[in-house]
């Protein structure tokens, strides 16, 4: 059985065309992934700005198409998929962005994100059904129906708006879920119960989740799998216990040194900066590790 | 409420560097007063650092911009004191107040990427500061004062001497971010209030920026007010905690005390909401809404969040040594 998404060797480069002044810019760099079918996982994607990690989102999600290699799903380019393919594609791979009020209209109730695409994707019979499957996935992330639905946007909190996206999400019975930073527009104490309801996805129902972070105290909370990205590059991946506890890339050694940690009996910055950094532009990927 | 009159039990062994007394900073709406800070009273002594930890919505940011006296209408600040060198700064006119910022207290902003001109020179930058506030007199500094000048604050904040001749989309954020300590440390203030300085960097920026700041202040000996909401940077940064809610300090003490045994719930669940990389699953959220601070009643904002019935006094006590709380008998021991 092929892989429900794969990205084999996408390479996206920006600029430096035939006319164009500009250096190349190389965002993701020959990088492969796979979502299994069978075992599906929650598989963290880390790194820092210009690391290229939501480019590699963009390619997966098929909005960007690599300049080389390509991101296939069930086993079909995406860039050579049928309309009727690509529809199902869109409703079986679900994104979830970072800022949760950027994907509301302010004018309408949060009930149009939860009841249109159950209209569009044709998901219930009747309304009674679709009403009963919108209060189902909001049950699902931990919010109340009554006191959700019929409301405004901007009258739910961050964390409940972001909640709601995951529900949303979850109304079209996705095989994936790519979420793209969805906590770190939220509050630190907000945090734990969206990720536990992306978490409750994958265990209860069996949905991949690509988690796109910064964060790798949340992306080791939550994941199966972690990778890491510096600028553009894989630097290391594997099973998340063996690289956040045994890190073998100095990049990722530097990112792990770098996190505050919250207790002060830990400190932060053991490694000395500057012989660090040396070593990562020398460092080889150190690829998988299980 | 009630309110902490002194938070530092021995206040006479070094200089006290800031005192703030019972700070009220309210907004008129039409719905009603919101009061953003309610009663706020801590002291720092010099060459401490203390954070101001809550969620957003908690007061921390308006605090803040109450120390600087910056309150922007509708918001007004509607009592207590602020003491900086023996100074009352809620008595100071305008004019001495201008004056007053940034040579003795001074702003490290949220964002610096924002708060810079973005068609000034970092030179310029770096010098008006000093021009307003005639640092050199009423004569104009020399060519080669300005130069020695730019480069000493450059340098102290580990950049280039080349960077003063740049402009700010030249520079990376946590450049900016460096340009900004260094304005805020150019007239060596006695107070520096950080307001989230390194929210939009990277972690290693991150790590590299706040080393920078804390090794300016311990130089200087001034005393910082570490505005965040990231307990991890609290824990690793500062000597002393205060913990927010609707408003009100809950919980105040020395950072090694507060983290290893919370007493207020808020603090302890605030703690363990927190993600951590030695064991998994062990992190929950915090159950209901952060208040709403309009119309909010005397006493505990706590407990209106996790359902239960309000006292309308609650007292401000001593656990330990340095470590004080609101203690309410009626949530004190929630989430334990």
């Amino acid at each position: 059985m092929p892989a429900v998404l794969e990205a084999k060797n996408v390479t996206k480069v920006f600029g430096g065309g035939f006319l164009s002044r500009e250096e190349e810019n190389v965002a993701v760099n020959d990088i492969s992934m796979s979502l299994d079918q069978k075992n599906p996982k929650i598989v963290a994607v880390a790194g820092e700005s210009g690391s290229g990690k939501t480019t590699l989102a963009r390619l997966l999600l098929g909005i960007a198409a690599p300049t080389s290699g390509s991101v296939e799903y069930d086993g079909k380019d995406l860039t050579e998929i049928s309309r009727k393919e690509r529809r199902e594609f869109r409703r079986e791979v679900q994104p979830i962005f970072q800022d949760p009020y950027g994907s509301y209209n302010p004018f309408y109730k949060v009930d149009h994100v939860l009841f249109s695409p159950v209209k569009n994707f044709k998901m219930a019979q009747s309304r009674d059904e679709a009403v009963h499957m919108v209060n189902q996935a909001l049950e699902m992330v931990g919010l109340v129906p009554e006191e959700t639905l019929g409301r405004l946007p901007h009258q739910l909190s961050g964390g409940q708006r972001q909640r709601v996206m995951v529900a949303r999400a979850l109304l079209l019975k996705p095989r994936v879920i790519l979420a793209d930073e969805p906590v770190s527009a939220v509050d630190a104490s907000l945090r734990a119960t969206i990720l536990d309801a992306v978490s409750r996805l994958n265990k209860e129902l069996g949905i991949a989740v690509v988690y796109v972070t910064h964060d790798l105290t949340t992306a080791y909370q939550i994941s199966d799998e972690i990778m890491i990205l510096y600028k553009g590059n894989l630097v290391e991946a594997g099973s998340v216990e063996t690289v956040i506890k045994k890190p073998a890339h100095p990049y990722t050694q530097l990112l792990i040194d770098s996190i505050p940690e919250a207790d002060p009996n830990k400190r932060w910055g053991k490694l000395d900066m500057k012989k660090t950094q040396e070593k990562i532009v020398t460092a080889p990927s150190v690829g998988w590790r299980s | 409420m009630t309110t902490a009159n002194k938070v530092k039990s021995n206040p006479s062994k070094s200089k006290l560097g800031i005192d703030v007394k019972d700070l009220k900073v309210h907004y008129d709406t039409p719905d009603g007063v919101v009061k953003a800070v309610d009663g706020v009273s801590f002291s720092l002594r010099q060459g401490e650092r203390m954070a101001l930890v809550g969620e957003s919505g908690s007061g921390k940011s308006t605090l803040a911009m109450a120390l600087m006296r910056l309150t922007r209408a509708p918001g007004r600040i509607a009592g207590g004191q602020v003491i900086v060198g023996g100074r009352d700064m809620l008595d100071l006119d305008e004019e001495e107040m201008r004056l007053q910022r940034l040579n003795e207290v001074a702003l490290v902003p949220q964002g610096a990427m924002n708060s810079l001109n973005p068609v000034m020179k970092i030179k310029n930058q770096l010098l008006d500061g000093l021009y307003d506030h005639q640092v050199s007199g009423d004569e104009k500094m020399s060519k080669e004062q300005q130069v020695e000048i730019v480069e000493k604050l450059l340098i102290a904040v580990d950049l280039v001497p080349s960077v003063a001749e740049m402009y700010p989309h030249e520079l990376s954020g946590g450049m900016k971010q460096r340009v900004a300590i260094a304005i805020a440390t150019s007239m060596e203030p006695r107070v520096i209030v950080a307001d989230e300085p390194t929210s939009a960097l990277d972690v290693v920026v991150q790590r590299n920026v706040m080393q920078t700041l804390g090794r300016l202040q311990e130089g200087l000996h001034a005393s910082i007010i570490l505005i965040g909401h990231d307990m991890g940077l609290v824990a690793q940064f500062s000597d002393h905690v205060g913990v927010m809610y609707a408003g009100r300090l809950v919980e105040v003490g020395p950072v090694k005390t507060v983290f290893k045994s919370p007493k207020h719930p808020y603090t302890r669940l605030l703690i363990k909401s927190l993600p951590t990389l030695s064991n998994k699953k062990d992190f929950i959220g915090i159950p209901g809404l952060p208040a709403t601070l309009l119309n909010l009643p005397e006493g505990c904002a706590f407990c209106l969040r996790i359902g239960k019935t309000n006292p309308n006094v609650i007292p401000w006590v001593n656990v330990a040594k340095d470590h004080f709380i609101q203690d309410c008998k009626n949530c004190s021991s929630y989430g334990k």
